[in-house]
C-alpha cells in the first residue's frame, strides 16, 4: 500500500516537473486552440459522431470469451488438484466458444472494407 | 508492531527506494526500446542513442495545442496515463527478493493493467475531436479485440503449469525448464499482445502514418512526449512481465537474481523493439481474421496441452 | 544551458512537407535532402516544427496554407521553395528561423491563442452570404463551437450511422499536389468521394523526360507508399534508387511484392507499383476511375492507393505535361 502511494507521488512529481520544464523552454503556458487536421480545410462538422464500427459482431464474441476468463483464472490454480474431469469440462466449454468463432468467421464478422 | 500506520511507516524507506528503482528501470527499458527501434530503422547506434534525448528536448520546447471542442480532460488522461500503467506493470515483477507490489494475483493484475490501455488509447484518439484520431482510436479497439484473447490465454498457460497466479511462484516453478521453451505458442501470443498494447510493429495501425499518425494526430509538445515514452515503456514493461512468466525469473548462473531479471528484461525489450521496427504495419481489417481464427485456437490448444501435462504429471 | 537545449532540440527539426500543384520535383528533392541530413518528415502539422510547401501555390489555396500554418504548435517556421536547387538553403533557413529566439517570441506574441474559432467564424460567414436559409436558429444551437454535428445516413449494413465529410488534400503530406478528394466516411470506410484538381499557376518542366521520368515517378510513388506504411528504411532506399544502382531497386521491389503478398498493401496498389517499376507504364487513371478505386475502402487504404497511383493520375500528368501543348 505504501509502495503504491510512493509510486503515485513520484509519478505526479515527474509529470509536474516535465510540465514545468516544458513551460520554461517553450516560454509559454497557454496552449493554442486550433482546428483538427483536415488537409488545410475547415472541418465541415464535428468528428465525434455515431461512428460505424465494423467489428461490432466480433465484440459480442469477445464478450463471451471475456466472461469465460473469469472462470479460467481460478480454474488454472486448482486444475492440477481436480484432475482430468476439470480439464474436460473447461475445454468442452472452450470448444463451444470456438465454434462461435468459426460461425462468426463464416458470417464475415472479421472482414470489412 | 500492531499499529497499522506505524507498520506502514516503517516500510517507507524500503518502499521509496523500490519505487525509485522501478521508475528508473521503466525509463531504462523505454530508452532501450527506443534505441533498438532506431537501429532497426537503419540509424547508426550512436544516432539511435541520441534520438530519445533530442526528441525529448524538441518536444519539451514545443508549445501545447488543443483542438476545437476537444474533450480535454479525457484526452489528456489517455495520453498521460500510458506511462503510469507501464510503471505499475513493472512494480508487479519480482526482482530479487520480492516485487514492489507483491501478491498472489500478479498475473490477474497484469491482465487488468493491459486492459486499462484499451481505454487510454481509445480516449487518446477520441478526445481530440479529429477524424484521424477517431479512426486511430477505433482501429485500436478492433485490434485489441483480436490480440486480447490470445494474450489472456497465454497468461493462463504459465499459471496452469505453476498452479498459481503469483508471479514469484510462477518464476520459481521454472527451475528446470523455462516456460518459453515448452509453451512456445503461449510465449509468441504473449509477445504479440505486448506489441498490441504498446501499439507497435505489425499492430501499429492505430498510430498509422497513413492516417496522419491516427490517435497521435493532434498531439504536440509534452503531450506527445509522454505518449511516445509511454508506448516504449509499455513494451519494456510487457517484456519485463515475460521474465517471471516465461523466462525463468531470476534464475541464472553467477549473477544475483535481480541482475538476471533486469538483464533478461533488457534483452527481450531490445529484441522485441527491433522486430517491431522491422516488421511491416499490417492493416486492421487484414489482421482480425488471423488473430481470431489462427492465433486464438492455437493458444487454446496450447493451454490444453499444458493442462493435460500438468494433470498427468501430478 | 538553455542555448544547449535549444541546439539539441533543433538539431533535426521535423518538417511537414506538402506538395503544391505541379510541385512533385521540388517535393521529391526535399525528401531526398531530408534523408541526406537525417531529418524525419512530420506525419501531421500537430507535431511539426516547420511547414514546407514544395512548388508554387495557386492563389485559391493560400487560405488552406494559412489553416495548416495555424495548426503548427510553435516554435514554427515556414517556407515555399519553388526550385529544386533552392531546397538545401531553404532547409537551412527553416532551422535558423527555429533557433531565432526573438523571432519565435514575436511570432508567439502576435499569434491569437484561439485560431480555430477565427477560421470557423470566417468559414460560416462565407456560407452565410451564399445561403441565408441554412443558418436558422436551430442550426446555431446544433453547432457547438461553430461547427455542426454530423448527420445520419443509411449505411450499407442497413443501420443509420453518421456520415463524416473529410477532405484528403488539397494540402496533405505524401499526397499528389493539387488533388482534393472530399470523402464521405462511414466510420473508417469511404463510401463516396468527389475529385477536384487545383492547377498550378504555371506548368513545371520535368528534369528528365520519357522513360526516365516515368521510372523516377514510379520510384517516388514506391517511396511514398513505403513511408505511409511506416517503413522509413525502405522508403529511403526507394528514394535513393538511381539508374546506376539496379540492385537497390531490386531489393525495394522484392520488399514491395512481399508486402503485397502479406496483405500489408492493397493488392491493386502493389500491382500498379510492380508494373510501373518492372514492366511498362500502366494506363492513366481518370477522375471517375479514381473515385471508383477508393470507394468502399478503408481510409488508410485510400491513402496507399492514391500514393501508388500518383504518377498516373490525370491531374498530375496534366500539371507537368501541359508544357508540351
Amino acid at each position: 500500500m505504501i509502495a503504491l502511494a510512493v509510486l503515485a507521488l513520484l509519478l505526479a512529481a515527474g509529470a509536474f516537473s516535465l510540465r514545468a520544464v516544458g513551460t520554461a523552454l517553450a516560454e509559454t503556458r497557454s496552449p493554442v486552440l486550433v482546428l483538427p487536421v483536415a488537409s488545410g480545410r475547415v472541418p465541415e462538422q464535428h468528428a465525434l459522431s455515431r461512428y460505424h464500427v465494423r467489428w461490432y459482431a466480433a465484440s459480442v464474441v469477445f464478450l463471451a470469451f471475456d466472461v469465460e476468463m473469469l472462470f479460467m483464472y481460478p480454474w488454472a490454480v486448482v486444475v492440477a488438484d481436480l484432475g482430468t474431469g476439470a480439464v474436460v469440462e473447461m475445454f468442452v466449454f472452450l470448444a463451444i466458444l470456438l465454434a462461435a468463432v468459426a460461425w462468426a468467421r463464416r458470417e464475415g464478422a472479421f472482414r470489412w472494407a | 508492531m500492531t499499529d497499522p500506520l506505524a507498520d506502514q511507516l516503517a516500510r517507507l524507506p524500503a518502499a521509496a527506494l523500490g519505487a525509485v528503482l522501478a521508475l528508473g528501470l521503466v525509463l531504462v527499458l523505454a530508452w532501450t526500446a527506443s534505441v533498438s527501434r532506431g537501429v532497426a530503422a537503419g540509424r547508426a547506434v550512436p544516432a539511435s542513442m541520441a534520438h530519445a534525448p533530442a526528441e525529448a528536448a524538441r518536444l519539451l520546447r514545443q508549445g501545447r495545442r488543443t483542438t476545437l471542442s476537444a474533450d480535454r480532460l479525457l484526452w489528456r488522461v489517455g495520453g498521460w496515463g500510458l506511462f503510469p500503467v507501464a510503471v505499475l506493470l513493472i512494480a508487479l515483477v519480482p526482482v530479487g527478493e520480492t516485487a514492489l507490489l507483491p501478491g498472489s494475483l500478479g498475473v490477474v493484475w497484469a491482465n487488468a493493467l493491459d486492459v486499462v490501455v484499451w481505454a487510454l488509447v481509445w480516449l487518446l484518439g477520441w478526445g481530440a475531436n479529429s477524424v484521424a484520431g477517431l479512426v486511430g482510436g477505433y482501429r485500436f479497439l478492433a485490434l485489441a479485440l483480436g490480440y486480447e484473447l490470445p494474450l489472456m490465454f497465454a497468461l493462463v498457460a504459465p499459471a496452469i503449469a505453476a498452479s498459481s497466479l503469483d508471479l514469484a511462484v510462477v518464476a520459481d516453478a521454472q527451475s528446470s525448464l523455462w516456460y518459453a521453451v515448452w509453451m512456445p505458442v503461449a510465449f509468441v501470443a504473449y509477445l504479440v499482445g505486448v506489441l498490441g498494447f504498446a501499439v507497435s510493429g505489425p499492430l501499429a495501425a492505430p498510430v498509422g502514418s497513413e492516417v496522419s499518425d491516427g490517435a497521435l494526430a493532434e498531439l504536440s509538445g509534452p503531450d506527445l512526449l509522454v505518449v511516445r515514452a509511454g508506448r516504449h515503456a509499455l513494451m519494456g514493461a510487457g517484456a519485463a512481465i515475460a521474465v517471471p512468466l516465461f523466462l525463468g525469473g531470476g534464475s541464472g548462473p553467477w549473477l544475483p537474481d535481480a541482475v538476471w531479471v533486469v538483464l533478461k528484461a533488457l534483452l527481450l525489450t531490445g529484441a522485441l523493439a527491433w522486430a517491431a521496427g522491422r516488421l511491416p504495419t499490417l492493416r486492421t481489417h487484414q489482421l482480425m481474421e488471423p488473430l481470431w481464427t489462427i492465433l486464438l485456437p492455437l493458444v487454446v490448444l496450447q493451454d490444453l496441452v499444458v493442462a493435460v501435462l500438468v494433470v498427468s504429471g501430478s | 544551458m538553455r542555448g544547449r537545449v535549444v541546439t539539441l532540440a533543433t538539431a533535426r527539426p521535423r518538417v511537414y512537407v506538402v506538395e503544391a500543384p505541379g510541385g512533385r520535383y521540388v517535393r521529391a528533392e526535399t525528401h531526398r535532402e531530408l534523408d541526406r541530413r537525417g531529418w524525419q518528415p512530420a506525419p501531421s502539422p500537430a507535431s511539426a516544427d516547420a511547414l514546407l510547401i514544395a512548388g508554387t501555390l495557386p492563389d485559391p489555396l493560400r487560405a488552406a496554407a494559412d489553416v495548416l500554418w495555424s495548426q503548427l504548435p510553435g516554435p514554427r517556421a515556414r517556407a515555399e521553395p519553388t526550385a529544386v536547387s533552392s531546397v538545401p538553403s531553404t532547409l537551412d533557413g527553416l532551422r535558423a528561423c527555429l533557433r531565432d529566439r526573438a523571432g519565435q517570441l514575436a511570432d508567439r506574441r502576435g499569434r491569437e491563442l484561439d485560431e480555430a474559432t477565427r477560421w470557423v467564424r470566417s468559414d460560416s460567414a462565407r456560407h452565410d452570404e451564399t445561403d441565408h436559409d441554412d443558418m436558422d436558429h436551430d442550426d446555431m444551437e446544433m453547432a457547438p463551437g461553430g461547427l455542426v454535428l454530423a448527420q445520419g445516413a443509411p449505411d450499407r449494413d442497413g443501420l443509420e450511422m453518421d456520415a463524416l465529410r473529410h477532405p484528403l488534400g488539397p494540402l496533405l503530406d505524401r499526397w499528389p499536389g493539387g488533388l482534393e478528394l472530399v470523402t464521405t466516411l462511414h466510420g473508417d470506410v469511404v463510401v463516396e468521394a468527389e475529385v477536384t484538381w487545383w492547377e498550378p499557376p504555371h506548368p513545371t518542366a520535368p528534369p528528365q523526360t520519357g522513360r526516365a521520368d516515368d521510372l523516377a515517378g514510379g520510384w517516388d510513388a514506391a517511396a511514398t507508399v513505403l513511408s505511409l506504411l511506416g517503413d522509413e528504411r525502405q522508403a529511403r532506399l526507394a528514394r535513393s534508387v538511381a539508374p546506376s544502382s539496379p540492385e537497390v531497386g531490386d531489393r525495394v521491389l522484392r520488399r514491395l511484392d512481399r508486402l503485397t503478398r502479406r496483405g500489408a498493401l492493397p493488392r491493386t496498389a502493389g500491382e500498379v507499383l510492380h508494373t510501373a517499376l518492372a514492366d511498362s507504364v500502366p494506363a492513366l487513371i481518370s477522375d471517375d476511375e479514381l473515385v471508383e478505386l477508393v470507394s468502399g475502402r478503408d481510409l488508410g487504404d485510400v491513402r496507399l492507393l492514391v500514393a501508388a497511383h500518383a504518377p498516373l493520375l490525370q491531374g498530375v500528368v496534366d500539371a507537368s505535361g501541359s508544357l508540351d501543348d
